[in-house]
């Protein structure tokens, strides 16, 4: 059962992940799943790293800041993350 | 009992002064090399930094320097009959930039022999190199690129490559792990594909393993290591330059591709992408 926060669940912020690393990275969705460790399984690099982080700044409208990427392992931490982001943000606006 | 027992003790002790003596060798060859790099580095480096002109000359002029005593360097190891190097297509390292040549990385003194045979050759040094008491004078005076992370050390590499200057790259940042290959960055790609420069591969190969990770300078093999440096065809960056993708893809292709071809050239996995064909086909 998906965790609904404002405008995106958790599933859906994976989904949108999955279309960010896809296009961005030519990562298969399939090998996009919660457990995946970014360096060890999907081989992304710091320059790689920096590049997502970009995007999800871009698609999301968050600042990702040093501390937050401190935590993130695994894709799961990312989507952590993001909805951790957008539930504070729409919070503020209510 | 005693007739048999007598040759053998003979053989090992053969063996042990054999050991020895190639030991005293390689500590002759090594003392030579961290002697002569003080030299270098505390006389010779500061006498051409007073020759006036601007960083760049003084920096290859330094690189310049590096290379004649890395060559003689190797010709003195080949003379100890520590090792032989065989060279194919090492001329092609000699002309002049901007490319980015890369290799892998099987023996500690891959950098020395590949930087012998290129007249002028950026390279990215470790932070253990900057530190070192013999290197560290001739690694800043030569103006090698500190392996900083990220985006400073593409844009360190890229702004050498833009006056035109031949960059040195290990992909796998670090020696291979013995008899394989280590896990290849994607630093090399991204730089290429950032410059527009070609990517000129280097496969060494060592026989017997000499000087890998882990092992101590004193722990030889029992025989001369025999080192080729094979120069291969340059893999031409327009090629994974795709509109349709960003450089993060590209360099994911290109690095994928060029991991196949030291694999195939060193024969440790059979692997065929459309690139190793077509550039097997060529």
């Amino acid at each position: 059962m998906s965790e609904r926060i404002g405008v995106l669940s958790k599933d859906e912020v994976l989904e949108k992940l999955k279309d960010v690393l896809a296009t961005g990275f030519g990562l298969r969705g399939e090998q996009v799943v919660p457990t995946a460790r970014l360096v060890e399984d999907l081989d992304l690099d710091s320059l790689d790293s920096f590049d997502l982080v970009v995007r999800l700044e871009q698609e999301t409208g968050e600042e990702i800041k040093e501390d937050d990427l401190k935590s993130i392992q695994t894709i799961q931490d990312i989507v952590d993350v993001i909805h951790r982001k957008l539930e504070s943000r729409e919070s503020r606006q209510v | 009992m005693v007739g048999r027992s007598l040759p053998s003790t003979a053989a090992a002790l053969r063996e042990r002064v054999s050991h020895w003596w190639r030991v005293f060798r390689a500590g002759l060859a090594f003392g030579v090399f961290g002697v002569g790099a003080l030299v270098i580095g505390l006389v010779v480096v500061p006498i051409l930094r007073l020759i006036p002109g601007p960083r760049r000359g003084k920096e290859i002029r330094t690189q310049t320097l590096v290379h004649l005593g890395f060559r003689t360097f190797v010709w003195f190891m080949e003379g100890l009959g520590l090792i032989r190097v065989s060279r194919i297509g090492t001329e092609r390292l000699r002309r002049k930039g901007p490319y980015v040549v890369i290799a892998n990385h099987p023996t500690l003194i891959d950098a020395v022999l590949l930087l012998a045979c290129m007249p002028q050759a950026d390279c990215v040094a470790k932070k253990a190199a900057w530190n070192n008491a013999f290197l560290r004078w001739a690694v800043r005076g030569a103006g090698y690129i500190p392996n900083d992370e990220g985006e400073a050390l593409i844009n360190g590499c890229a702004t050498r490559l833009g006056e035109g200057r031949c960059l040195l790259l290990f992909p796998e940042g670090t020696r291979s792990p013995m008899g394989q290959l280590g896990r290849f960055r994607r630093g090399a790609a991204r730089v290429a594909l950032k410059t527009g420069c070609d990517v000129v591969p280097v496969v060494i190969t060592c026989d017997p393993p000499f000087l890998v990770k882990g092992q101590k300078w004193h722990q030889l093999p029992d025989r001369r290591v025999c080192i080729t440096l094979t120069v291969e065809e340059p893999i031409v960056s327009k090629d994974y330059a795709n509109r349709h993708e960003n450089v993060a893809m590209g360099a994911r292709r290109m690095t994928a591709s060029i991991r196949a071809l030291y694999e195939q050239s060193l024969g440790y996995a059979r692997v065929h992408t459309p690139e190793v064909e077509e550039r097997a086909r060529r």
